[in-house]
Parts: structure tokens; sequence; C-alpha cells
């Protein structure tokens, strides 16, 4: 039956790993097809007016926003590539989410335990183990979002060359890099949980079957260190009392707001009102490296940061008892504000 | 009264700090008339670039002020009413990294009220355009036809062209000079050009304004100022060496040869009443007026210093 069931999570995420990308290069590859046939000798363009026809993203924008003027609408229609970035990562995502119902992981916890425990432990673990790497797409996401409104030769000089306010360009730019990569986040593990359904059914509703007392027991328990865990692998307890004690939503609620946190303080650092030429990329990049490594080294050593202050800043890295809801305040609000700080220079620098 | 399409006044920008502060423009007053092709000269790090980077709202001044078309392009929401009304071709022609079509396209969704396909069309055909060259692939030339022809489809006021002619072959820069004259600058409306081609500049411009080290030196129509300045070479004993109207005296054993920037005529009449013979009265052109006009205010820099 386990046998069965390991078999048919390989084919279904194997599926879904493989099968998006084929898909995704097949529909753009008609797209630009239909693009080129669509220009006669005469045509300088493929857009409406010489078409014909307009794109389903552009006649949403015109309805959704009547108020924007042409060229915010025509700002807001370029920012179609953020979305296409967002599916990618959304993707990626997915993958990362999903690995820990492979069998191969599913059958590294405690072998002894019954498979609801061990698939639900191994899918929170994996889930929650990533928050290093969610932390460089948060990065890369920044860096996206800065080279339309820094000083980017790419294209940041054209749209400050068109008439749009810097305010518009950068909340827009910001908000919807930033709304893309925390929609990736939540729609990769809201399908990576519906595969969880598929192909496992409802673990969590499994683990504590009283079959086992020390699971029983598990949600009374103390939460088990990082050594208590590996000392017993075989036991499976260190495993049952974190499975049981783990918060999915706080769990999730806290990657969102570690990794806004990260989002915004790469901006913030990116416009800062100053001048050293050269030498301010490399301030920037080595204070945001500096942030980054603090964080990796507290998900890599577990507790490298005291307890007390990893609650503040609701990091939640590792499966566990989970920090109170309010705490996810302050790194959201931490957020706004260096966002707030980046757009006030962003008005104030020259580019 | 004239009314202008950029005005500056004492306009100044400064980068850096301490003694490592650099005045890239130094109290600059320039006065581009509306309905004017107008050649802004001047040699390397003489402020042009940094100049036209104010007004279009990429740099902040120092002090001083600015307005394009009646705005002060500096700040929202007068920022967006001048940029409405503005095409522009940066320097480095890196405007955006998209093939020549793309940037069209990308560029004719601002301006839907202006930007004329015709235009775009006829560009695109006189300078030889390749519209799908990735712009990895585009040479430095079509990289400048390419930004041309996105800001001249614009059809917009004002026209300000950072170094337009780099990278051009001499039938393509023959080209634009024509398109410039014959759809750019009717209606009234004006062309800034910044560039190093003097030859080109003395075929088009109706107004000039020579910069060097951040300041203007010599503004205003081009006719008065080919007119108002000539060589003149003279015999004769107490020549004078300074004068309101001389830029530059030459002396050698048998003649004095002067530079004059206003009124030759009176200048050669007051010397030939004083007893003096004129020997040669030459017209300059723009490239000699320019050069005479660095030389003589490097050398005053040097005795200042």
């Amino acid at each position: 039956m386990n046998r069965d069931v390991m078999v048919q999570a390989i084919d279904i995420i194997g599926a879904l790993t493989i099968f998006p990308p084929i898909l995704f290069g097949i529909w753009f590859f008609m797209r630009e097809r239909r693009k080129s046939a669509a220009l006669t000798a005469t045509a300088l363009f493929s857009g409406p007016e010489e078409t014909g026809h307009s794109s389903l993203f552009s006649r949403a924008c015109s309805f959704s926003f009547p108020e924007l003027d042409a060229p915010q609408r025509a700002y807001l229609l370029r920012q179609r590539t953020v979305l296409a970035l967002g599916l990618i990562s959304t993707w990626i995502f997915f993958i990362w989410f999903s690995a820990g119902l492979l069998p191969q992981y599913v059958s590294a916890y405690a072998a002894q335990q019954p498979l609801p425990l061990r698939v639900w432990y191994s899918y929170l673990y994996h889930i929650s183990s990533g928050a290093t790497s969610y932390g460089i797409f948060a990065f890369l996401a920044a860096g996206q979002a800065i080279v339309e409104f820094g000083n980017a030769p790419w294209m940041g000089r054209f749209f400050r060359t068109r008439p749009l306010t810097r305010s518009f360009v950068f909340w827009t730019r910001t908000g919807l890099t930033l709304g893309a990569f925390i929609s990736s986040l939540l729609l990769a593990a809201a399908a990576s949980f519906l595969l969880l359904l598929l192909t496992y059914g409802p673990v969590w509703k499994h683990l504590d079957n009283g079959n086992e007392p020390t699971i029983a027991n598990a949600r009374s328990q103390p939460a088990p260190s990082s050594d208590d865990v590996l000392g017993s692998v075989h036991s499976g307890e260190g495993h049952a009392t974190w499975a049981l004690q783990t918060s999915v939503p706080r769990l999730f609620l806290s990657i969102v707001t570690t990794q806004t946190f990260f989002f915004s303080l790469m901006i913030a650092m990116a416009m800062l009102p100053i001048r050293f030429g050269r030498m301010k990329s490399i301030l920037v990049i080595a204070f945001a490296y500096a942030v980054f490594i603090c964080y990796i080294f507290y998900v890599v050593a577990g507790n490298g940061i005291p307890p007390h202050l990893a609650q503040i800043f609701f990091l939640y890295v590792q499966p566990g008892p989970p920090p109170p809801y309010r705490l996810a305040l302050v790194p959201l609000t931490v957020s706004a504000a260096l966002l707030a700080l980046a757009a006030v220079s962003n008005r104030r620098n020259d580019s | 009264m004239t009314a202008f399409a950029i005005q500056t006044h004492s306009l100044v920008k400064t980068y850096g700090l301490g003694s490592k502060q650099i005045r890239a423009v130094d109290g600059l007053s320039l006065n581009v008339p509306e309905g004017s092709i107008y050649g802004l000269l001047g040699r390397n790090s003489a402020g042009k670039t940094t100049t036209i980077r104010m007004a279009m709202g990429l740099a902040r001044p120092s002090s001083g002020e600015i307005k394009v078309l009646g705005f002060n392009p500096t700040d929202d929401p007068e920022r967006v009413i001048v940029l409405r009304q503005v095409g522009y071709v940066p320097e480095d022609k890196m405007l955006a990294s998209l093939s020549p079509r793309k940037l069209l396209e990308l560029n004719r969704s601002f301006y839907p009220a202006t930007w004329s396909d015709d235009l775009a069309r006829k560009v695109v055909k006189r300078l030889e355009l390749p519209l799908d060259t990735p712009y990895l692939k585009l040479s430095l030339g079509n990289k400048t036809k390419s930004a041309l022809a996105a800001a001249i489809a614009q059809h917009s006021r004002l026209l300000i062209l950072d170094e337009p002619t780099i990278g051009l072959d001499p039938v393509a820069l023959d080209e634009l000079l024509r398109l410039l004259v014959e759809d750019c600058s009717a209606d009234g409306r004006t062309i800034l050009l910044s560039t190093h081609q003097l030859a080109e500049i003395e075929q088009i411009a109706d107004h000039i304004g020579i910069m060097d080290h951040g300041r203007i030196l010599i503004e205003g129509p081009l006719d008065d100022i080919l007119s108002n300045f000539r060589r003149l070479t003279f015999t004769g004993a107490s020549l004078p060496l300074t004068g309101p109207s001389i830029l530059s005296v030459k002396s050698d054993a048998r003649a004095t040869q002067f530079i004059l920037q206003r009124d030759p005529e009176g200048f050669a009449q007051e010397l030939t009443r004083n007893g003096a013979t004129l020997i040669d009265s030459s017209p300059m052109s723009l490239n000699e007026i320019f050069l005479e006009l660095c030389r003589t205010t490097e050398s005053k820099e040097e005795v200042s210093a």
C-alpha cells in the first residue's frame, strides 16, 4: 500500500516538474510566431491599432484602472514580465515545497513511525529548511525591481524619462514585484498542499492516532533541540514532537514576512541617497550580504540567534513550536518603513 | 518677447564632496529660443550632458534655476508635464535594452496623443534601421538610429539630442540632418543638439551656445556670431593688445593678427584712423571660432592659476 502511494507520488511530482516549462516554452514560441505573422510588410508594430487586437491583459488594465492616463497604463502593461517571472518562481517554489513528498525523503525519517507522520514531517521540514533559498529569491526579486527605477542603463533611464511620476514607477514596480514574489510562494504552497492531498491524503489528521505513546504526548512536551532530534532519528520521537507542534499557517506567514523584510532591505539599501560612485554598489551588496549571512547562520546553525530575538522577528525556520501571530507585525512594520524610506530616497536621487 | 524652450539661470551642479568636489555646471545661464535648432557645443567635460540631464529631470541642480517649456523639470508633477512634451536621445544611447521594433512599440504606447507612425516609418526607412536585430547585436550606429527613431516619432514640442551623430555613417548623418530640418523643426518645434560635429551643426542650427568648464562662453543666433567674429591682419605701430572686442592677438615681425568677437568693422576703422594698415580681413568658420574660444579660455585660466 505504502509502496503504491510512493510510486504515485513520484509520477505526479515528476510530471508537474517536467511539463509546465515545456508547455510554457511551446506557448511562448507560438506567441512569438503569431506576433511575427501579424507584422505585414508595412506594419511597424503588432499592437492593437495595426492588428486590430488588444491583449487580455491590456483590456483588463483598461477596465480595472480607468483613472490611469496612457503612460501609466503603458507602464502597467509593461509589468506583464513581472507576472511571467512570478509564474516561473511559483514553479520553482512548488518543486521545492513538494520535494519533501518524494519517497526517498519520506523514508529517511524514523522508519518505524507510521507513514502519515513521516510524510507530514518530511513535508514541513523541506518547506522550513528552504529558508535560505527563498532569501536568495527575495534578493533576486529586489534586483529585478530596482532595474526600472534605479540608475540601471537597461530600462531605468527609459522609464525615468517618460511622463511618469517617480512615485508611480517606484510603487508600481515594487508592489507588483513583491506581490508576485509573495503570491508565487503562497501559490506554490497551496499547490504543494494539494499535491500532498492527492498523493498521501490528509496525513495531518492521522498523526495522533494513539498507537504511539510518544506521539500522543508530543503536543504537551517541550520542543526538543536539534541534537535531541539527531540523536533520536531512529526512534522518531523528535520528529513526532516537532511535527505536532508546528503551525503550518505561521510557518508560511514567517516565510512571507522574512522574505518581505529581505526584499525591502535590498530596495532601501539600493536607494540610499549617498554618492560614493562605484563604492555605493559595493557597500549596498556588502551590507545586504552581511545581513543575509547572519540569517543563513541562524538557519544552518539552528538557533544561532537568541530565541527571543528570532521570535521578535517572527523567524520560524524549522518545525517546532511557533512564535505568536502578533509578532509578525514586527518584520512587516520594519519592511514598510524600509520601503517608505526607499520611496523618499528615490524621489530625491539623481539617476 | 522671445519664449524659451529651455532657460537656465546661474545653474550649478556639483558632484562629490570636499576637496574632491567637481563643478560640472558652474553658473550656467542658457537661453534656447522656442522654434530654434540650437547647437550646444563644447569640449569633453564642458557640462553639456549634465545640463541636458538636469533638463530631463535625471539630475538635480545643486543651485540655480532651470525651466523647460516653462516648467521645472526637477520635481513631480511639473517634471511629468515636461516629459510629456520632450523627446530625448541620451549620450550613450542606452535608453532601453530592446530591439528597435520593441523600443518603438514601447515608446509609442507612452505618447498616443503625439506619436506619428508615418514619421516612425519614414525615419526607419531613411536611416535604414534594422528593426528586429536584438539589442545586444546592434552596432553603435544602429543603437543611435534606434534611439533617434523613437525620439523623433514622438513628434514632441522639444527634441533633446545628446551626441546624436555618434556611430552614424556619412549617408545616415546626412539623412538625419534632413529629417531634423524637414520633419522636426516645423510648427515651432525646438531641437537642442549637443554635438562635436561642428560642420554639421553649422548646416542646420540657427542658434548656438558654446560651453566650457560648466559655463557658457558665447550664445546667440549663428548668423550673428559668424558675422561678429573676424580675423583681421594689420601692420603699423602702437597696435592695441587688449580691448573689449579682441579675443586674441598674434604678432610676428611683419604683421599683427587680431581675432575679434564683436564689431570688426568699427575696430578696423578705428585702427585705420590711428595710422594702421589693414592687409587682410577674413571670416571665420564655426570650427575656428570654437577652437579660438576654447584656447583663449584655457590660456586665461592658466594665467589666473
